[in-house]
């Protein structure tokens, strides 16, 4: 399969040789820049995607199950590392108009592989996270019983529910957010939703509704053996299906990579 | 009845022209993948991208696609 970088801009007609040659240098110098931006931003990703594994993990281990001091200062420390991540990210983040018409044109395989990668990592993320939400949840129920607006006020109970919501609603707003193209610059945005995409997520979703089916029916039957199991099965049912969804989609996208 | 597939001389039409996938991906304003997808017959194009690509390749729609009985 013959796969070089293309010579210049082909779409063009009408320029002249040398301005056609000029604005290729000049486009090829955006594209090293906004490579060194994409690759300085990365520890940011890092950041954000190791953070809160990392911490709750090390609060969840020195407390055992419990909230001890040492567990806050895991959860303080893992919160800061995390924010600065996200402050690293933004501060790198190319603004849109860094994107040209041109440049995406060039970057498309990309700027769309880059998502796919991303795909592969946050799925995992959630389902690394869904144990300790899990853990949170029992919290939760052993405390309040099966009534949330019952359960004790108090910091270590926030704790908790923040934990179930950082855990569950980022993570999944997050991978919606990467599936169906949005957040992304806006002038990347058609890049990321084109008909292939379009057709590939059409697929990846099929996939998740039927792992949700499945797991919602799944979770229905164990509460109707315990009822406690059905609230502790749905964070997993929920991951599952994003990631059943996710991971599809990055299947589908590495396959029409390499089918040449 | 009949299965019918969609076949494509795609990557004939493009080989004559000296194109890569890259090029005529940036001709036709989509992606390597989706050429390359096309060209394999896992992907069906739209009304809209096989006119676009025929239009890319100088070619009719008909001349660049047809139909297979399965």
């Amino acid at each position: 399969m013959a796969n070089r970088e293309p010579r210049g801009d082909k779409a063009g007609t009408s320029s002249s040789a040398s301005l056609s040659s000029g604005a290729a240098t000049s486009d090829d110098e955006t594209i090293a820049r906004l490579r060194d931006k994409e690759r300085r931003a990365k520890w940011g990703v890092y950041a954000v995607a190791l953070a809160p594994i990392a911490g709750s993990a090390v609060a969840v281990i020195c407390g055992r199950g419990k909230m001890t001091p040492a567990s806050w200062w895991a959860v303080g420390v893992a919160g800061s590392v995390l924010l600065a991540g996200l402050a690293w990210l933004l501060w790198q983040r190319p603004s849109a108009a860094a994107y040209g018409p041109r440049i995406v044109a060039r970057r498309i395989d990309e700027i769309q592989s880059g998502r796919s990668r991303q795909l592969w990592v946050f799925p995992l993320e959630v389902l690394c996270l869904a144990p300790q939400i899990v853990v949170a949840t029992q919290y939760l129920l052993n405390r309040g019983g099966p009534k949330l607006l019952g359960l004790p006020r108090g910091i270590a109970t926030t704790s908790y529910l923040l934990m179930i919501a950082i855990g569950l609603l980022t993570m999944v707003v997050v991978t919606l957010m990467m599936l169906m193209g949005v957040g992304y610059p806006r002038t990347i945005r058609p890049a990321m939703d084109d008909e292939l995409s379009r057709a590939q997520r059409t697929k990846a979703i099929e996939s998740g509704f039927l792992t949700s089916c499945v797991g919602g029916t799944a979770a229905f039957a164990a509460g109707l053996i315990e009822p406690r199991w059905a609230v502790l099965a749905l964070p997993f049912v929920v991951t599952g299906s994003i990631a059943a969804a996710a991971v599809h989609f990055a299947m589908l996208d590495r396959r029409a990579s390499l089918s040449g | 009845m009949a299965e019918r597939g969609l076949g494509n001389r795609l990557k004939q039409a493009r080989t004559r022209l000296n194109l890569t996938q890259a090029e005529l991906a940036l001709l036709a304003g989509v992606s390597r993948k989706t050429i390359n997808t096309v060209e394999n017959g896992v992907f069906i194009p739209s009304t809209v991208l096989a006119l676009a690509l025929a239009r890319s390749l100088k070619m009719s729609v008909e001349d660049l696609f047809y139909l297979v009985e399965e």
